[in-house]
């Protein structure tokens, strides 16, 4: 059985189309990373199929149960960390937990230890009696995170989980992560952060507008915008009018652009570096920076929607 | 349809005694009201009013009021506490639990039963004995009755709003609207009786008025006679005004 199946789904504010007729499915104990600007859809794809929102068409399978006809059995089967942190302000940390515990009917025994286990993970000990409200926002999301792994649904939805975090945090989330992986849950992770997806997910579907522009494991998405090498040059002056007469070359397969510079898409760096500097510098470019890399998922997500995710 | 609702229950009093201040202001008001108010109203209007033929000591006849103005201060109360959830994303990671919008009303219903009936038999036990007044003992479960009936009509009165509106000013604007005429157009303060017949007639339309005068008849036994149907008129006011409710929570956007 597959954990999730989404049947056209979609989702309409108003006028304005959030969620566009999209299609995809999550095999069980997989981690799928919904990968895309803020604004692409993402956060409403999540409250869909958590059941929190209708859909305005179409529907999702959560392990075999309608989102529409049988919200309740699918409630059970699913636990959801939101993107905006969801804390009860006037009550400790240690109260936060205990009160979701309870909500997922942890027996009282397995929830203290839970808890106990989760605060130390966290590094949230001498917090456990400080009131929410009074904790920094990276303490807070913190507790968030915490409160998500209490307990172990079939299928875990994680919404921008280390937004906010420090790089401490970060890494035992992405632990948490594929611990729950490791343990069967199948885990479906929002974020826009390129290094996380690619890290932890088994697939990557890009979001933009409200659709799922590709949908594939990490590798076959990079390869799907040919192999080779990426050189960033950082150009002084107007470079732009360069891009298209760099498109041209013949070792050239694609150019992207920030506004400081241009990503080029190479067969070979050993082969074109030279050259393509020569080039550069012959149309009156100052090249200030040169670095040569493999594609990343942010070179996909350029090379399929024009712009960068940020 | 109630899954999770002793879970839940259990959430809004933990949440509640963390929040001990906001928990004791109705009582406290509710007594300063039946001290201040009420014994600066008798100095006034002199020590006893006539309710049916009878007089009575006016601040025995404005204990029931002060009751249930407790009541719709706990209700709006847990209005509130059900527009931080929103406000603070508590709504939403709830409604994803597996619990039921029904359940998660029921619980702040439960909640808000729970401390009005405190608040209602704290301000008997320690005002009362001080004004001389006494309870017929027979007509507690009249106390209880109005006590958990006015809970949910007043609950379910304010929660569509708490549910909908996104601005504070617009919700404290709205909230006043409602509460003060409530208060002031019922039998709280005064037999209605010797009122104009415009008055009456408002009075009437007024759930307060119901709950009011049920709890007169079990603190004072008075109004006897027509207790039956007052007590069917908060019914009905009270089941409507709960269907709209969970209606309107389960159509607003979290």
């Amino acid at each position: 059985m597959l954990a999730i199946e989404c049947i056209n789904l979609t989702k309409r504010f108003g006028g304005l189309t959030a969620v566009d007729h999209i299609n995809f499915e999550v095999k069980r104990n997989e981690i799928l990373g919904l990968l895309g600007p803020n604004g692409a859809g993402k956060t409403t794809i999540i409250r869909m199929l958590t059941t929190v929102i209708p859909p305005t068409e179409g529907t999702a399978i959560i392990l075999g149960f309608d989102v529409q006809k049988e919200p309740t059995k699918v409630k059970e089967k699913i636990g959801v960390m939101l993107q905006n942190t969801a804390l009860e302000r006037f009550s400790p940390v240690y109260d936060n937990l205990d009160i979701y515990g309870r909500i997922h009917n942890i027996p009282r025994k397995e929830r203290k230890r839970r808890i106990e286990w989760l605060l130390s993970e966290f590094g949230l000990e001498e917090k456990r009696n400080e009131t929410i409200r009074l904790l920094s926002g990276g303490l807070q999301k913190r507790v968030q995170v915490a409160k998500a792994f209490m307990h172990h649904p079939d299928i875990l939805f994680l919404d921008e989980p280390t937004l906010g975090l420090d790089p401490q945090s970060r890494l035992k989330t992405w632990d948490f992560i594929k611990d729950s992986s490791r343990e069967g849950q199948t885990v479906i992770l929002s974020t826009n952060y390129m290094d996380e997806a690619e890290h932890l997910c088994d697939r990557v579907g890009i979001i933009d507008h409200g659709r799922v522009i590709a949908l594939d494991r990490v590798e076959a998405l990079k390869d799907s915008i040919g192999s080779g090498d990426i050189i960033d040059m950082n150009i002084e002056g107007d470079f732009k009018s360069l891009r298209s007469d760099i498109l041209g070359l013949d070792y050239v397969k694609g150019v992207g652009g920030e506004a400081s510079g241009l990503s080029i898409q190479v067969k070979s760096a050993d082969e074109s570096l030279v050259a393509l500097s020569q080039y550069v510098v012959e149309r009156g470019g100052r090249i200030k920076t040169v670095s040569v890399r493999r594609p990343t998922l942010e070179d996909v997500f350029i090379r399929l929607t024009g712009r960068t995710i940020r | 349809m109630t899954k999770g609702l002793a879970s839940l229950y259990y959430r809004e009093l933990r949440v509640m005694s963390r929040q001990s201040w906001a928990t004791l202001t109705p009582l406290i008001t509710s007594l300063f009201y039946l001290f201040l108010f009420g014994l600066g109203m008798r100095t006034l209007i002199g020590e006893e009013i006539f309710l049916e033929g009878e007089s009575v000591d006016y601040v025995l006849f404005l204990a029931p009021g002060v009751i249930a103005m407790g009541i719709i201060s706990i209700a709006q109360s847990s209005g509130w506490t059900l527009w931080n959830d929103r406000d603070w994303g508590m709504l939403e990671e709830l409604l994803s639990c597996p619990v039921s919008s029904s359940a998660y009303i029921l619980a702040k219903i439960l909640c808000t039963l729970t401390l009005s009936l405190i608040q209602a038999f704290l301000v008997l036990l320690i005002g009362l004995p001080l004004i001389k007044g006494g309870i017929f003992v027979a007509n507690i479960p009249l106390v209880l009755l109005s006590t958990l009936l006015g809970g949910v009509c007043f609950f379910s009165l304010f929660m569509p709003l708490m549910s909908r509106i996104r601005s504070t000013n617009l919700l404290v604007a709205v909230m006043t609207l409602i509460y003060l005429p409530m208060i002031l157009c019922s039998s709280m303060f005064y037999p209605l009786e010797e009122a104009p017949g415009w008055f009456r007639i408002v009075a009437h339309i007024n759930p307060m008025t119901y709950t009011v005068d049920i709890l007169r008849a079990g603190v004072i036994g008075a109004g006897d006679q027509q207790i039956l149907g007052e007590i069917l008129v908060l019914f009905i006011f009270t089941m409507a005004l709960f269907g709209v409710s969970v209606i309107s929570l389960r159509k607003a956007s979290i």
